[in-house]
């Protein structure tokens, strides 16, 4: 004697050809849409590829690039926000990498793991006008606390005026390495050479590798305050930067899922339950 | 009016501007095409959910913002 159904089917599943569903899930993950382009679904692959990824993508621009990171310990800087942004793939996996792969020392202040020699920019206290040149820096154990020296050669533009510069630093200090910010701040004394004399602040390019996905801190006394100086900068936008990147991470999931089991309704009505 | 120009999004000094609550709308349009595309298959069909969830959430957040708008009156 058979039992009447009461399990409402669902035509709409078998017509969807999911391939390998645990691959497409998995490359669902890792790119949004991409698990969908290998099954062959396209417009979802587009769309959210598009939503998820511009969604992400927005969120990021809106926060300066600050708000995606993974810090765990100590716990007053721990980051659940980051559990939700997981979930859109490579494009936040970086942020797992900088919190587990660095070295301790990458995110002191005043560390240099080699000589640094690169384009710096900057002004020097009570001289109008932008110094521009190459700053080099040596490799030192310890400059924390504003030690060691370096050189300095480049042109102060000022106007239409270019004056040419070549000093030597004393009391040089050096952002980490790893900071959230594609630049690395570096203040020095110009103290003698041609050019101007005085306290310089500037900068230097960072390496996409080591500002993308850098973890913020506020409350370790050994490194730079860069969580507290995150939300001084940009306010409330910090908080809108983090919101959508979870939410684009929470839509992925969505995403999988429909990688992973097809569509919940298939292009039927989601159906009343049985009575 | 504090309490107004906050709900608003205009910060608590009113100096913000309007800009903060256009910054929903981007998140209104994804999260509706992302969902009516986990339910349904076909594209047709995930436009026309979209537009209505899009109409949906927007209506429901235009009450909530009416019901605050009524609370803080006078505050």
């Amino acid at each position: 004697m058979s039992q009447p159904a009461t399990v409402t089917e669902r035509p709409a599943q078998a017509k969807v050809d999911l391939r390998n569903p645990v691959l497409a899930g998995i490359l669902a993950f890792l790119v949004p849409g991409l698990g969908h382009y290998y099954q062959g679904r396209r417009f979802k692959a587009g769309l959210y590829c598009l939503c998820i990824l511009g969604t992400f993508f927005t969120g990021l621009r809106i926060g300066h690039g600050q708000v995606v990171y993974f810090q765990w310990a100590p716990a007053e800087n721990r980051t659940f926000a980051y559990l939700c942004q997981f979930w859109v793939g490579v494009p936040a996996l970086p942020a797992l990498a900088q919190a587990k792969l660095r070295s301790a020392q990458a995110f002191d202040e005043g560390y240099l793991a080699r000589d640094l020699n690169a384009e710096c920019e900057g002004t020097v206290d009570g001289v109008p006008g932008v110094v521009r040149g190459r700053l080099v820096l040596g490799a030192e154990s310890d400059r924390r606390g504003g030690q060691g020296g370096g050189q300095f050669q480049g042109v102060l533009i000022d106007g239409d005026k270019q004056t040419p510069v070549e000093a030597t630093l004393t009391n040089c200090s050096v952002e980490p390495q790893v900071g959230p910010s594609p630049r690395r701040g570096v203040q020095a004394y110009f103290e003698s050479g041609t050019g101007p004399q005085g306290r310089f602040q500037g900068s230097v390019s960072r390496p996409l590798w080591d500002w993308y996905g850098a973890p913020l801190f506020d409350v370790d006394p050994s490194r730079a305050n860069s969580l507290d100086r995150a939300h001084r900068e940009l306010g409330s936008r910090f908080e809108l930067g983090v919101v959508y990147t979870m939410i684009a991470g929470l839509l992925n999931v969505l995403a999988i899922f429909d990688a992973i089991y097809g569509p919940a309704y298939g292009d039927e009505e989601p159906a009343a339950p049985a009575s | 009016m504090l309490a107004m120009n906050w709900i608003l999004g205009l910060g608590m000094d009113g100096a913000g501007g309007l800009a903060r609550g256009w910054y929903a709308i981007p998140l209104i349009l994804a999260i509706s095409l992302v969902y009516s595309a986990s339910r349904h298959e076909n594209s047709t069909l995930i436009l026309i959910r979209a537009a209505r969830l899009v109409v949906t959430i927007g209506g429901f957040m235009l009450a909530v913002l009416a019901v605050l708008l009524l609370l803080s009156r006078g505050g």
